[in-house]
């Protein structure tokens, strides 16, 4: 309430056009500072407990041996390109005949922030280091079928070798994440103690890597400086010499810093105030659908009445999408409804789903299904992300009570550590995948190995055996047949009905280009030009 | 200085069930709230098997009394744990955010006394005249307004509007070198290393949060100082001090103002705890880095040992400023025998 005040104020402020007088922003053209929610906890993913904030920030000081290249989206905005890997601390790479293993050979050149060169020995010793830690990054690099320290060779100085447990596509992209970083393994080892043979407790705060920027103090979860390291090989030398990440915890705040231009990247205020600001037309809003990300309405199929297909077709219809949408982000995220066909195009993922809403629709159905009168039934939601959430169940619980279903919302503190209890018949829901492969999204969601995030405990024959052959299979046409046949599948069985794909919007002063949307979600300061 | 010595110690022991019941309560109620680190800080697309990896890390797989039992072991060796949110100790994380906190809830402190007990004193010397209706006005409005609101109000009128204060961006510029760490409170520190730029950079910053935190302070502490001063001032020994002809300023701020200080300071104490809770919000605005923006981010990711850290370190700062007030009732009232 207060903070709408203020906002209104705010807003008020920004149109009467008063003169601000910048701090920091002018004058200091190799600088960039960003305000936003989260700040990094960790110098090093590897870490228990590390944030998205610090995959961003590791993105930035460490190396891979692979990155991804970068695209242009429809809007404009810039993207990273995950069909396309480029090299950055590997110079080129070969298969080996059998595909049974991949050969990098290294530049020569490339060296760590403190003059070390790179040496395949680094490589090994990070690589081993991901498969022996445990959690997070181990889990990580299993998905890509990377477990095993067996794996990773050591052919010479600058040739190191991985060979392949079995064929699995998601391998290589694997290898351009985040959490394969190379590391100085020399000072590393240096830092290590009999309890912390990896030197995690020192990578925590000091850092150790050959990437784009060095870190020149760190406070934990609340500011990061980072200068450039001249002699960067992994890609071109930034243009941005000093970048300031910086935690700012009310949103309020973060915009009256981006308006005075005392800040010059905020990315990650809500909808509403995007909508303002971009009504402004004084700052930049750079917009990006979240890659492989879904907000979505679970049924589930083990819950009367969603185990009939027909139930969760009627829901499907009765939703009001474009209101969902509206009252939820205010319009701001691509719509995954109305596609003209129940049959997909392409392979793309995600695409809009055949269902609009269309009442009629869902009352013939549940007709059918012997519901006419309508049922009482149960909604869950994150209290966390209450702000989208819960105008979103409120217009679903309106729309479908209209139909006679009464629906009681239960808005959860405790929502992620009770996604495994699959006790809910609806909830509202969001997925993210690492990973842009249609098949890597629905294994999570769709696929009967019942991950947590198969809130509907959908079990399909069909749906498992298409997942299985999509994740093996290497040719792009019989690839993309396999997708189109899945995606038909979920289309048809509806456990899932998607609302809508978010959209990162990332507010910018007009003089800043370059920025470029990562799968991390975070800033790229590597990117940026300024003027 | 003895006998104050071991009233300190004999305080501090008397003090101590109620800080094993804060420990106890802090921890139970970390865990009955509802919520999973595990499951929180088990990254993007958590597995099963991740979250019960970092369910082993943190001991949460173990029966409750069982980590009980190793935090209590922990503590006594003056060990709070790690902060999962900010992955450092706790105990480095509070020691390197309290002087934060504890230096603007003290500027907040002493701009809310030097308002409101002139204001109170005259208030009651001039009971009925317009001069008491300012002080009614001024210690009701400062109570309606909450600290969130106040902060946000200050920044847009004196930051966004007026370009009069600086960027709410915590204690010193973005990129302002700060003063080599002596004392922790930024102000102390500029001026033993002479840094008067630096200074004055950080009594800038700390201008309007402090002014948004005495808002809070100001309300409760004009009542009690006007009301005890009306007490006081229509008491038979000032009536009897007025027919010696005494001074009037030496009557007001000599006899009746040490007399009715009691209450006030018991009101300092009350406020002073409030204060701390109240930075919570206004150290959110301000990205003020002390210890209550920090224990509002461990609450949100279920960050137990950093929230247990804090609830300790609260309530043992409580239990400091109730023995400081204590003595200070000693020393403004002789009939409050030391140790007593």
């Amino acid at each position: 309430m207060h903070r709408r005040t203020f906002l209104q104020l705010a807003g008020a402020g920004a149109t009467s056009g008063f003169l601000t007088t910048p701090l920091l922003a002018q004058g200091a053209s190799d600088r960039v500072l960003i305000v936003s929610e989260m700040n990094a906890n960790s110098l090093d993913t590897h870490t228990v407990g590390a944030n998205r904030a610090a995959y961003g920030l590791v993105w930035m000081t460490y190396d891979r041996l692979i990155t991804f290249g970068t695209k242009t989206l429809a809007n404009g905005v810039k993207s990273y390109d995950y069909t396309k890997l480029e090299p950055q601390l590997a110079e080129s790479w070969e298969f080996a005949a059998d595909n049974m293993s991949v050969t990098f050979k290294l530049r020569r050149d490339a060296t760590f922030h403190d003059g070390t060169p790179v040496r395949a020995q680094d490589v090994k010793w990070s690589f081993d280091r991901f498969v022996k830690v445990g959690g997070f990054p181990q889990r990580q690099m299993e998905q890509g079928s990377l477990s095993s320290t067996d794996q990773f060779e050591v052919v010479d100085d600058h040739t190191f070798r991985v060979k392949f447990l079995r064929p699995d596509k998601l391998t290589m992209p694997s290898l351009a994440i985040v959490v394969p970083s190379v590391y100085n393994s020399e000072l590393c080892k240096k830092n290590a103690t009999a309890s912390d043979p990896w030197a995690l407790d020192w990578t925590k705060n000091n850092s150790a890597g050959s990437g784009a920027f060095k870190v020149e103090s760190f406070k934990s979860s609340e500011q990061v400086v980072l200068a450039r390291f001249d002699g960067w090989k992994g890609g071109k030398l930034p243009a941005i010499q000093r970048a300031m990440y910086r935690n700012v915890a009310a949103a309020g705040t973060r915009r009256a810093l981006v308006e005075k231009r005392d800040a010059d990247i905020s990315p990650d205020l809500p909808p509403r105030e995007i909508a303002d600001i971009e009504a402004s037309k004084k700052l930049k809003v750079q917009a990006s659908p979240m890659a492989n990300t879904l907000k979505y309405l679970a049924l589930s199929t083990i819950i009367k009445p969603f185990d009939d297909v027909r139930v969760r077709q009627a829901i499907a219809y009765a939703i009001p999408y474009q209101k969902v949408l509206d009252s939820a982000v205010f319009g701001r995220a691509q719509p995954m409804f109305g596609a003209k066909s129940d049959t997909p195009s392409d392979a793309s993922w995600p695409q809009p789903f055949p269902y609009s809403y269309d009442p009629d629709k869902a009352k013939a159905l549940l007709k059918d299904a012997g519901l006419a009168s309508g049922f009482e039934t149960k909604l869950f939601f994150d209290a966390q992300v209450a702000t989208t959430d819960e105008p979103a169940a409120l217009v679903i619980q309106d729309e479908l009570g209209k139909l006679g279903i009464k629906i009681g919302i239960e808005k959860l503190p405790d929502f992620p550590a009770r996604r495994n209890q699959k006790a809910w018949p609806m909830a509202i829901d969001v997925f993210g995948a690492w990973f842009d492969d249609p098949d890597f999204f629905f294994r999570w969601i769709w696929h009967g190995q019942n991950a947590v995030w198969n809130l509907s405990s959908y079990k399909s024959a069909e749906m498992d055996k298409l997942l299985d052959a999509a994740r093996q299979e290497r040719d792009g046409a019989a690839y993309a047949s396999l997708v189109k046949q899945f995606v038909k599948l979920a289309m048809t069985d509806v456990p899932v009905i998607p609302l809508f794909q978010p959209i990162l919007e990332v507010v910018t002063q007009p003089d800043i280009s370059g920025y470029t949307y990562m799968f991390h979600r975070q800033v790229d300061a590597t990117t940026l030009v300024r003027g | 200085m003895a006998p104050v010595f071991s009233t300190i110690v004999t305080r501090l022991a008397l003090r101590l069930p109620a800080l094993i019941g804060v420990v106890l309560v802090s921890f139970a109620l970390t865990r009955l709230l509802p919520g999973d680190p595990a499951v929180y800080f088990a990254g993007a697309a958590p597995t099963p098997e991740a979250i019960a990896d970092l369910r082993r890390v943190l001991l949460l797989d173990q029966p409750l009394y069982v980590q009980f039992l190793s935090y209590v072991r922990d503590l006594v060796h003056g060990n709070l744990g790690r902060s999962l949110a900010t992955g450092q100790p706790v105990v480095q994380d509070l020691s390197s955010r309290l002087p934060a906190t504890l230096e603007l809830t003290l500027a907040a402190m002493t701009l809310a006394l030097l308002i409101a007990v002139p204001l109170g004193i005259a208030g009651a010397r001039h009971k009925g005249r317009p001069v008491d209706h300012v002080c009614r006005l001024v210690s009701t409005g400062a109570l309606a307004l909450p600290a969130f609101f106040t902060g946000l109000l200050l920044v847009f009128l004196f930051y966004y509007l007026l370009g009069l204060a600086p960027a709410p961006l915590g204690r010193l510029a973005p990129m302002a070198f700060p003063p080599p760490e002596r004392t922790g409170f930024m102000i102390v520190d500029a001026a033993l290393a002479r840094d008067w730029s630096v200074l004055a950079d950080a009594v800038a910053h700390l201008v309007l949060p402090a002014v948004a935190l005495a808002m809070a302070a100001i309300g409760p502490l004009t009542r009690v100082t006007r009301g005890a001063m009306l007490g006081v001032l229509s008491s038979d020994f000032i009536r009897a001090a007025r027919g010696y002809d005494l001074p009037r300023w030496k009557l007001v701020y000599v006899y009746a103002l040490r007399n009715a200080m009691l209450p006030v300071l018991t009101t300092i104490g009350f406020v002073f705890s409030f204060l701390i809770s109240a930075n919570v919000v206004i150290e959110k605005v301000f990205s003020w880095p002390g210890i209550g923006s920090y224990a509002l981010e461990a609450l949100v990711a279920s960050d137990y040992a950093a929230v247990q850290g804090f609830v300790l370190a609260v309530a043992t700062l409580y239990v400091l400023i109730n023995i400081a007030i204590d003595i200070l009732y000693g020393i403004v009232d002789v009939r409050v025998r030391l140790g007593g």
